[in-house]
């Protein structure tokens, strides 16, 4: 309907145009004779145009003498010809007339109206102003092609102001038409999807509650395709916004349910197929929906798509890598951490932060050789290893940690005695002792604070050495701390020795019970 | 000779004006495409993001949240609970309460079971002298602390926290804000995803809280203010969060981070020197300081921005209150652009010299004094004659329909991310507000940055001469800090 009007509108306006061009040709430029002849009055000669005076019997005026007139009895100005006309009508008793001559033909009066006005319609003559005799400039500027005063400037060019706010306008209305119809566009997209949405769930929701609650996993798996697309359509499967819903609401509701109705979700997934749409997802060249791809197979356990999956593990896009990692370890039955190990890329802590939950989950039931991560490249990967120690308890590895620890970089060091300590494994005295030695204050800081909790009496004299060196003042309280812990006698032997006011204050906060844990 | 001189600088003038405006455009343009590119990618990223993990787990940092209280007294005991019940394994919540004249002090010890401490106080960034660190006997409220101070403004207040403070990470923020449960998960975050850059500091958007339902600590209701000033800073908030700060985000540009709601790395607060604590734009001068030391020493570094409402406030509805507020902030930007004018156009600064900076000097702090030179300039002409209405029009037009389209826009922005304002009547008269902005408030603000920096000319804030000079390095501060405690000592 809207079709039709826009078109039937477009012509009225292309028949509304025309009309006016048409009637404008035929529109008369003189009104009438007279105004005809005061425009030749005050025009003066007009190219083609000729007067000669002619008695009743056709006879020619010719006199030289006055010098108006040409040889052969001719004048380009009307004017001329009016004056002569009217000066021999008082000498003369005789009639003579004016005849007009265009282009050395003689023609009647209103073919020679019609001429001058074609003249003028086609810009070939100018109007002259009555009074000064002066041409229309406006008018002939509007006539006259525009040629720059100075070359290489151009009609726009030329005032640059011009150009700025002309530039200025047009890039604003190009952004705002752009944006407008972005948005005009966007709303009614997403108006129209909201309601889809709203819609297939609905559709999806009661099928879907029917198979979780009322059938079994055998009865869901022998169900015949004909029931199964009763209650979820194959047509409504090849929309992509439907089968979107669906399986949101299916991930949605496996991440909240257990046991027999995870595996009877799982199940309905396969036998959709959806399967092969999630699998597909990897191939996407947009990162979300490689990402969505590997949820999916993640949540559904697809191991069918595992070989897809572990060729993204080393991505270089940080979403993908970190979910395809998640992937392998969560599907894999028999992977172990060497493919971690391999990884160029660094590991950021959300990434440990998601292997930690999994490899926790899965340390029980298998030997996922965390060990592995200690001889990686990477030196992120092989901390993220120490670590793995530590929040898993995997007291065993301690000795490959010991066995590192002198070949090790100081952030791996401090990460290697805080698992010392957390694990409160006194035997490795010496690495702690080795890591108050240190230069890094930041290694010395940790090693002191793991001392108090592992240390022994060779701790607290290297701990005692360096108090004796001023240390500042963070660093004294967690000495002071330790060997409060360590050795009391010798930590009041320090206090007594040294009544500093920094000492005092430490004293009294670390004997404070309220600040036990600060 | 004079009148030649006149006209060369009306023509000047003139130049600079039309420049200024078609860039203001272009800015804008500039500012809208980078910022709706920055919320796409948040929103895709957020798709996949669980942040129950975040809660518990062993790797996520420790946050210390810093709340300086001034005279708070009537709601500082609600606003700590409601700080004490956020979300998140490994945090302390630190209240520094800044020699307040009123009963804060005494409500907190009550509520809290407070009892004084022998805290061994370690002065590492300068600050008032602390008066007692408090902490409560009662195990339920074990990440409380409480620091009883001498008054030295927020940020000083917030030094002497940060010198309390023993986490990883420090949340800064407003006493009186409303967190979101989720506030912490979702600020910690970026901090946690970067592998290759150093995340120093991580903002978020402030939402307006004004008639609003509130209840456990969030939002639940959103109504937009009952009044035009109220509505337009609303408007004003989704601008500057949702458009400008996305935009400055994507570039790695952001110069500032809201005092209200932001999170910074301990070490390097510490190693900057803290909170500057003579200047009123204490909060985008610490970035700007953080972000100079990085750049200094070439350490790769991001400056992070989280766009998803988890902290809101009241804002000031009343033409008095706004206008002193407005007032600081031009006197804090100016005060933060001068001390730090060294890295403008200075390429070793990076994207922070060479385009946030010169953003800031045209956009932010001349902002109010060259409209008014630009309404100077349009009198000379129409008295001179030489006045065109065609370009006066025009430009007025379309910095007018540029207004609109801005603010539209990032309405746009929050009912496409977030939909807060369901209701069609509040969203009919945030429209309205759009239209009406540029008439009815803007003139104020202008006004109300023109008294910015005509106070900031009188010296109003306590600013010495040595100050004006400019840091030299980023660190110098720390320096300049201590010569003035021992002049002052």
């Amino acid at each position: 309907m809207f079709a039709k009007n826009a078109v039937a509108f477009v012509f009225l306006l292309f028949l509304i145009t025309k009309t006016v061009i048409v009637l404008g040709q035929d529109k008369a430029v003189f009104a009438d004779s007279i105004s005809f002849a005061g425009f030749l009055i005050n025009q003066g000669e007009i190219s083609g145009l000729e007067f000669r005076l002619t008695d009743s019997s056709g006879r020619i005026f010719l006199d030289s003498s006055l010098n108006v007139l040409s040889e052969i009895g001719q004048t380009a100005d009307f004017k001329t010809a009016l004056l002569l006309k009217d000066s021999l009508l008082r000498s003369d008793s005789s009639v003579w007339e004016i005849q007009f001559l265009v282009y050395e033909q003689e023609h009647a009066f209103s073919a020679v109206r019609e001429y001058v006005s074609n003249l003028l319609r086609n810009g070939d003559i100018e109007v002259t102003t009555p009074d000064t005799n002066v041409k229309d400039y406006i008018s002939l500027a509007s006539k006259e092609r525009y040629t720059p005063l100075f070359p290489g400037t151009s009609v726009y060019g030329g005032d640059y102001k011009m150009v700025i706010v002309i530039l200025t306008i047009s890039l604003f209305v190009l952004f705002a038409l752009g944006m407008i119809i972005f948005m005009l566009i966007y709303k009614t997209r997403r108006n129209r999807k909201e309601k889809l949405q709203t819609l297939y769930d609905e559709l999806i929701i009661a099928p879907l509650s029917e198979i979780l609650f009322e059938k079994t996993l055998d009865e869901l798996e022998s169900l015949s395709d004909e029931e199964l697309y009763s209650n979820f359509p194959a047509k409504q499967l090849k929309k992509s916004l439907y089968t979107q819903v669906l399986v949101g609401r299916i991930l949605a509701l496996n991440k909240k349910m257990k046991g027999d109705f995870k595996l009877k979700l799982k199940a309905l997934y396969r036998r959709l197929k959806l399967e092969k749409a999630s699998i597909e997802k990897l191939k996407s060249s947009k990162w979300d929906t490689v990402v969505m791809g590997l949820v999916e197979i993640n949540e559904m356990d697809l191991k069918e798509g595992l070989k897809e999956v572990k060729k993204l593990v080393n991505s270089p896009n940080f979403q993908i890598r970190s979910q395809a990692v998640a992937t392998v370890l969560n599907l894999s039955d028999d992977v172990d951490l060497s493919f971690l190990r391999d990884q160029a890329y660094p590991l950021s802590r959300w990434q440990q932060m998601n292997y930690l939950r999994i490899i926790k989950h899965l340390n029980s039931s298998r030997d996922l050789h965390i060990n592995s991560l200690f001889s990686s490249k990477n030196q992120s990967i092989r901390m993220f290893g120490y670590k793995l120690v530590r929040i898993l308890g995997l007291v065993d590895l301690l000795a490959e940690l010991e066995e590192k620890f002198q070949s090790s970089a100081d952030p791996e060091k401090i990460e290697i005695i805080k698992t010392f300590e957390y694990l409160g494994v006194p035997s490795e005295m010496q690495l702690v002792n080795a890591g108050l030695k240190s230069a890094n204050l930041e290694l010395v800081a940790i090693a002191a604070k793991a001392a108090g909790t592992i240390g022994d009496d060779s701790t607290a004299i290297i701990i005692g050495e360096i108090l004796e060196n001023a240390p500042d003042f963070g660093l004294k309280l967690i000495l002071l701390r330790s060997l409060l812990n360590l050795n009391g006698d010798l930590y009041r032997q320090f206090i007594t020795d040294n009544p500093t006011s920094d000492s005092q204050r430490i004293n009294n906060h670390l004997l404070d019970p309220l600040l036990k844990d600060v | 000779m004079y009148s030649f001189l006149f006209y060369l600088i009306m023509e000047v003038l003139g130049v600079i004006f039309l420049f200024l405006s078609f860039s203001v455009i272009v800015t804008y343009l500039f500012i809208m495409v980078l910022s709706a590119l920055e919320m796409r990618d948040h929103r895709r990223k957020n798709r996949f993001a669980d942040y129950q993990d975040i809660i518990t787990s062993p790797i996520a940092p420790g946050v210390s949240i810093l709340a300086p209280a001034y005279n708070e007294g009537e709601s500082i005991v609600q606003n700590v609970k409601s700080l004490l019940s956020l979300h998140y394994g490994k945090f302390e919540v630190v209240v520094i309460n800044d020699g307040s004249k009123d009963d804060t002090l005494a409500k907190l010890i009550q509520a809290f079971e407070l009892e004084i401490t022998e805290f061994a106080y370690c002065e590492e960034i300068p600050a008032q002298p602390v008066k007692g660190v408090y902490k409560s006997k009662n195990r339920s409220f074990n990440r409380l602390v409480v620091i009883d101070k001498e008054n030295g403004g927020k940020a000083d207040a917030l030094n002497a926290g940060i010198n309390v403070s023993s986490k990883e990470l420090l949340a800064c923020i407003d006493v009186d804000c409303i967190l979101s449960h989720e506030s912490i998960t979702r600020m910690v975050r970026p901090f946690m995803e970067e592998t290759n850059r150093q995340v120093i500091a991580v903002g978020g958007v402030i939402g307006i809280a004004n008639n609003c339902d509130v209840q456990d600590g969030t939002v639940t209701k959103y109504r937009v203010p009952m009044t035009l000033l109220g509505r337009f800073q609303v408007i004003e908030y989704c601008r500057a969060f949702l458009m400008g700060r996305m935009a400055w985000a994507r570039v790695n540009g952001l110069m500032l981070i809201s005092g209200a709601f932001g999170f910074f790395k301990r070490d390097l607060v510490v190693e900057v020197g803290g909170y500057f604590p003579k200047t009123v734009g204490e909060d985008m001068e610490l970035v700007v300081r953080m972000r100079r030391h990085m750049e200094e020493r070439k350490i790769p570094y991001k400056v992070g921005f989280v766009p998803d409402p988890l902290c809101w406030t009241e804002v000031p509805e009343k033409e008095e209150v706004l206008s002193r507020q407005r007032n600081r902030w031009i006197r804090g930007t100016i005060e933060t652009l001068q001390l730090h004018r060294v890295i403008s156009f200075n390429p070793r600064y990076g994207i922070m010299g060479m385009l946030s900076y010169p953003y800031w000097s045209v956009f932010e702090k001349m902002a109010p004094v060259l409209e008014l030179l630009g309404l100077l300039y349009t009198l000379v002409l129409i008295i001179l004659g030489d006045f065109s209405a065609f370009y006066f029009i025009a430009l007025f037009v379309v910095l007018y329909l540029l207004s609109i389209l801005v603010s539209a826009f990032s309405l746009l922005y929050e009912q496409i991310s977030y939909n807060n304002y369901k209701d069609k009547k509040d969203l009919n008269k945030l429209i309205l507000t759009a239209f009406l902005e540029p008439m009815m408030i803007h003139p104020k603000i202008v006004y109300w940055g023109l008294g910015g920096h005509w106070d900031f000319i009188k010296g109003k804030g306590g600013w010495g001469q040595m100050i004006r000079t400019g840091f030299k390095k980023s660190e110098d501060k720390k320096n300049m800090e201590a010569d003035t405690l021992n002049s002052s000592s």
